[in-house]
């Protein structure tokens, strides 16, 4: 085992992983009521295919496709739907979502494996990955089959495992390595088959040994696990990709431009059990964390879950409970309420307590340049922050910085993480992105 | 004495040289330009350069009216200048002007904090368009937010925060720049002409339940106002007023008192102040008591005319 | 089901804790080392110009930022006490209070808060103010008062001492080879130099073992990074040492360079001011290596014996150009360029 490997810039969180890294995936009781928003992934939104009153059942389709980057939604318990109306989504704006209430009978719909799927053609699984309705688990929700089906023109090399999981308090990607390696691994080499690669890459970081050893163990010759740095931001897809083959994405384009491919650890799981059990992917593991939580835990959901039931279940709110994240502490969302369901992309959820907000007046910049070496892409947040602040987005075109840096920016956080003058980096940008958005729209 | 006198000189010499440097260069480098352009800029034009036009500022407003004459085409707006402007301007260069109405802007929502639920108390955030990125901090995702973008966008000082949270522009100062209308996240403002009296105070585009838990001020698209008034009309769920002046009976019908008649009230009186809301409800309560009474006559006449009609019928029947 | 409402805000939701309170004090701490040799050296009045000098410069902070309706507990947020300190350090033992008094309005109210206070002031407060003074008043800023210990010897260096009104003051070291060249050498070392008890000077700059040692603290506390500092002091040691090797009758020896006067001091505390030194670190290099060139080229050729503080402040003036051409490359962005 060499030396473990990394990128250049990111930084060391406190990372809490123990709060939850030790315990074993508890299945959570069937939910009373599900709400599935028609969009869980990145494009078009689902179209409903079920009416109010409808009788379904899991795993039954109730939403398809809504065009070639989309997919589509399943049931994920059996009852009745009761509306199709605007819910809380983890994204902010309120969707359309379908409410299912459960008739407590929990009935399944048959599923249909792929028979030896790694005799089988890619098309086939291919397919079978789209029907099931797989997204990246990791939390960009990008559809699963869309990454399978390379242009022709382009060569993939390297599949890669994203074992890195650098989000503090998240647990999850640990313990699906833990204790689902055999399928996990499947799913993965079946990914690879499907676009013709030999040479598999798992990232995991030194801070998770046990799934070190056990991946070692289950993927033998035919992968490599590549030990990583304990570093934020290192489960990027594009840092990772430089961490493991040394070739670094150009912004703007997708890894595929140099020859590799990612997979979370759910997604591969999810891939699994799409093509072997014929299983659509109606369930999925969050780590449910945070001080704020009596009994932080992995569990394995139904999706669209409400969080309010899923922590009623774990044991409840502590009392000084104050904010509720979606996701990591670094990228995740802050949601205004727990009654919000949780979606494809969602892999934990973290509850803070009140001494743990963060202070939210901001002063100006002071140049320390901490965010400089902080920032993994090597972009200069400082001055994108401050011409942002100052809204000189004219400035920012006229510089080249829209193309270059801010769409490349995934907000991972780190440069307002170090920031000693707490300017809220991430907010600029997000801001400055929408107001590039909006006007792309207008012309 | 001597060095300073050669400094002197010196400093001469070197003002003498350069002085014709210079006005051998300017004749050498002249760029010809229209001198109507600085006549435009300097003596017709607000010289604010607010950048409503669409243009990096008058001086380069102008260069696009000299343009826009010269090919014949139509003369670029200057917003805050309104029909003024573009009458000077029309005439300095000998056209014809058609003529544009003076336009303000107006914040179409009514929802101060007492009258929309909150839906989340934001954190780390000072302003609309990134409390928009996190979904807004009313129930309401189409109200106004309350942190003043505007405010501090318009160059006019036209707008002001007031209490509960709402953006109101005062039409006095509103020059129509419409630059509040590209700052505002939530699309709330709009430009309504002056001469406008009557407005759909709201913007929610929800469907009536959302609405109606969201806001206790909210249109629901009830369609009460259109049955009193055919100029309302009904889009997205929202109420749409397109003409001058409502009739009053349409404000009285709105069960969320949603609609505001600017020659009752004016709209920032009609938002922020209680005593305009209860009076208003007074005015309302004595248009239905009127209504009812009306509508009781009318009850009792038509009943009087079908006990008129009615033994004539059965009569009829039983023969 | 129950539901419960939370707060909303922009992720990251977790926090490194840091601040400028905590940097800037972290700052004012490493100069204390400084400022005992100081209080050793030149007794109470050390004390009085630092305290002076400090104080006033926070109380006219406050003033600053209610005259602009800002908050003006960020007085306190450790900038001013900073600058106030390394003004007072750059000032000699003996000056007057009306004088650092002055100084400090420069520093504040002239240097920092006119071009919008913290962050974004072009040229550092404490080096403009003390420029401002040299030129102002060059008699009080050039008397150097006898540290403990040289109270009773007759020349310093071969430069006589000097009484004037009740103390008795002499030339700093870099002074002393301005006005007899090396022949002046062989009477001082660079030990003492290097202690810095011994020696003549501005209040700070007398010990480089002091400021070393909150220089080092600074360092492990990644308040500032090596590039600035390595680089000045290497160019400063590289020049000097050509020079000695070419001439060594004329020019002194490259470690007395480094050790006297306010080289140590401004290449570790001034010079790394966030907000006036270039902000990526290859920018970092090319400033220092200017500061030095800057510094022994006045040292040596110049009309001023020190020439550190004119350095520094020339340089600020070029950061906005260094960063502009300093960029460094965007995660894979040559490689895009390349293929294209």
């Amino acid at each position: 085992m060499s030396k473990a490997k990394t990128f250049k810039g990111g930084i060391h969180p406190s990372y809490n992983k123990h709060l939850s890294s030790d315990k074993e995936i508890v299945e959570a009781p069937l939910p009373e009521v599900v709400a599935l928003p028609l969009n869980q992934h990145i494009g078009a939104p689902a179209k409903p295919i079920v009416k109010r009153k409808d009788k379904v059942k899991a795993g039954q389709l109730i939403a398809e496709t809504g065009g070639f980057i989309s997919a589509p939604v399943h049931a994920s318990i059996s009852g009745i739907v009761k509306a199709i109306e605007p819910v809380e989504h983890p994204l902010g704006k309120k969707v359309d979502a379908i409410i299912i209430e459960s008739d407590g009978k929990d009935e399944w719909v048959e599923f249909n494996p792929v028979d030896n799927p790694f005799a089988a053609d890619a098309d086939t699984i291919r397919d079978k990955i789209k029907e099931a309705g797989i997204v990246g688990l990791g939390g960009a929700t990008f559809p699963s089959n869309v990454k399978l089906s390379p242009p022709e023109d382009k060569k993939i090399d390297f599949v890669i495992l994203n074992g890195a999981e650098c989000e503090p308090y998240l647990t999850t990607d640990h313990r699906l390595m833990v204790e689902k390696t055999e399928e996990v691994v499947t799913g993965l080499k079946l990914a690879a088959k499907v676009l013709g690669v030999d040479k598999i890459y798992i990232g995991i970081e030194t801070n998770k040994p046990d799934a070190i050893s056990k991946m070692e163990k289950e993927i033998g010759d035919d992968g490599q696990v590549i030990p990583l740095q304990v570093k934020y931001p290192q489960g990027s897809e594009k840092q990772l990709i430089s961490a493991i083959t040394g070739r670094e994405t150009p912004p703007t384009s997708l890894p595929m431009e140099v020859g590799a491919v990612v997979f979370n650890v759910g997604t591969c799981l999810a891939i699994y059990e799409a093509v072997f059990q014929g299983k659509p992917l109606f369930e999925r593991v969050v780590t449910l964390t945070g001080h704020g939580v009596k009994n932080p835990g992995n569990f394995k959901i139904r999706l669209g879950t409400y969080v309010a039931e899923l922590v009623e279940f774990s044991g409840g709110y502590k009392d000084n409970a104050a904010k509720l994240v979606l996701g990591g502490p670094m990228m995740g969302r802050a949601v205004p309420t727990d009654g919000i369901p949780i979606i494809k992309g969602t892999g934990g959820i973290l509850v803070m307590t009140q001494s743990e907000l963060i202070v939210r007046y901001y002063s100006d910049c002071i140049r320390c340049g901490k965010c400089i070496e902080a920032c993994p892409n090597n972009h200069n947040p400082q001055l994108l922050g401050i011409l942002i602040e100052k809204e000189r987005f004219d400035k920012i075109s006229e510089e080249q910085l829209e193309e270059i840096v801010l769409d490349d920016c995934f907000e991972c956080g780190s440069c307002t993480y170090v920031c000693p003058a707490h300017r809220p980096m991430v907010q600029f940008f997000q801001q400055a992105k929408s107001y590039f958005n909006n006007k792309k729209k207008k012309r | 004495m001597n060095e300073i006198i050669i400094a002197v000189v010196v400093l001469a010499g070197i003002g003498l040289v350069a002085g014709i440097l210079l006005s051998y260069f300017s004749k050498v480098f002249h760029v010809e330009q229209d001198p109507r352009i600085e006549e435009i800029n300097e003596n017709i034009l607000p010289g604010a350069n607010c950048g409503a036009c669409g243009y990096a500022g008058c001086r380069d407003f102008a260069k696009a009216v000299i343009e826009a004459a010269k090919n014949g085409e139509d003369l670029p707006e200057c917003p805050p200048g309104g029909p003024e402007v573009a009458q000077e301007l029309a005439s300095f260069l000998g056209l014809e002007h058609g003529g544009s109405e003076r336009k303000t802007a107006l914040v179409k929502c009514a929802g101060t904090s007492e009258r929309a639920n909150e839906r989340a108390q934001i954190r780390s955030v000072q302003d609309c368009r990134t409390a928009a990125l996190y979904g807004g901090n009313k129930e309401c995702q189409y109200g106004c937010m309350g942190y003043g973008d505007c405010v501090k966008a318009c160059p006019y000082d036209a707008i002001k925060i007031y209490q509960g949270n709402i953006a109101i522009v005062d039409p006095e100062k509103c020059t129509g720049c419409g630059i509040c209308i590209d700052i505002c996240p939530n699309n709330v403002i709009e430009l309504v002409p002056s001469s406008r009296q009557t407005h759909v105070l709201c913007n929610s585009q929800a469907p009536t339940k959302a609405t109606r838990s969201a806001c206790s001020v909210g249109c629901i698209g009830c369609k009460l106002c259109q049955r009193k008034d055919k100029d309302f009309s009904i889009e997205n769920n929202l109420a749409v007023y397109n003409a001058k002046k409502g009739k009053e009976e349409a404000a009285f019908s709105c069960p969320n008192n949603v609609i505001v008649n600017t020659w009752q009230f004016s709209v920032a009186a009609f938002v922020e102040s209680t005593t305009a809301r209860e009076q208003f409800a007074a005015r309302k309560t004595e248009y239905k008591k009127l209504e009812k009474e009306k509508r009781k006559k009318a009850a009792a006449a038509r009943k009087a005319k079908k006990a008129k009609a009615a033994p004539k019928k059965k009569e009829d029947k039983s023969e | 089901m129950k539901t419960r409402s939370f707060i909303v805000s922009g992720a990251p939701h977790i926090h490194e804790n840091s601040s400028i309170h905590k940097i800037m004090w972290n700052v004012f701490a490493a100069l204390i080392p400084a400022s005992f040799v100081s209080v050793y050296a030149f007794g109470m009045d050390s004390v009085r110009v630092l305290g002076v000098s400090v104080i006033s410069c926070i109380v006219l902070e406050i003033i600053a930022l209610l005259f602009m309706g800002r908050n003006w507990k960020a007085a306190f947020d450790g900038s001013a006490a900073v600058t106030g300190l390394l003004l007072g350090l750059t000032l000699p033992a003996g000056i007057s209070t009306g004088i650092i008094l002055v100084g400090a309005v420069v520093a504040i109210i002239i240097a920092k808060q006119v071009f919008g206070g913290l962050g974004n002031n072009p040229f550092n407060p404490a080096l403009t103010s003390r420029v401002f003074l040299l030129i102002a008043f060059p008699g009080p800023l050039t008397t150097w008062p006898l540290p403990r210990g040289l109270e009773n010897i007759k020349d310093f260096m071969g430069v006589a001492t000097v009484k004037a009104g009740d103390a008795i003051t002499t030339a700093t070291p870099l002074g002393a080879i301005k006005e007899n060249a090396v022949k002046a050498m062989p009477s001082i070392q660079v030990n003492d130099l290097f202690l810095g008890v011994h020696t003549p000077g501005s209040i700070g700059e007398i010990s480089a073992l002091a400021l070393l040692i909150g220089a080092a603290w600074l360092l492990y506390k990644k308040i500032i990074t090596w590039h600035i500092p390595v680089a000045t002091i290497l160019t400063v040691f590289a020049i000097s040492l050509l020079t000695h090797l070419i001439s060594p009758d004329k020019y002194a020896d490259p470690f007395f360079h480094l050790f006297a006067g306010g080289l140590i001091i401004g290449a570790f505390f001034m010079a790394t001011d966030y907000v006036t030194a270039p902000i990526f670190n290859k920018g970092k290099l090319i400033y220092g290596v200017g500061i030095g060139i800057l510094t022994i080229i006045i040292r040596l050729w110049g009309g001023y014996p020190e020439g550190v503080s004119f350095a520094i402040l020339l340089m600020n003036s070029t950061t906005p150009l260094i960063d502009r051409f300093t960029v460094p490359r965007p995660f894979g962005f040559r490689k895009a360029r390349n293929q294209s």
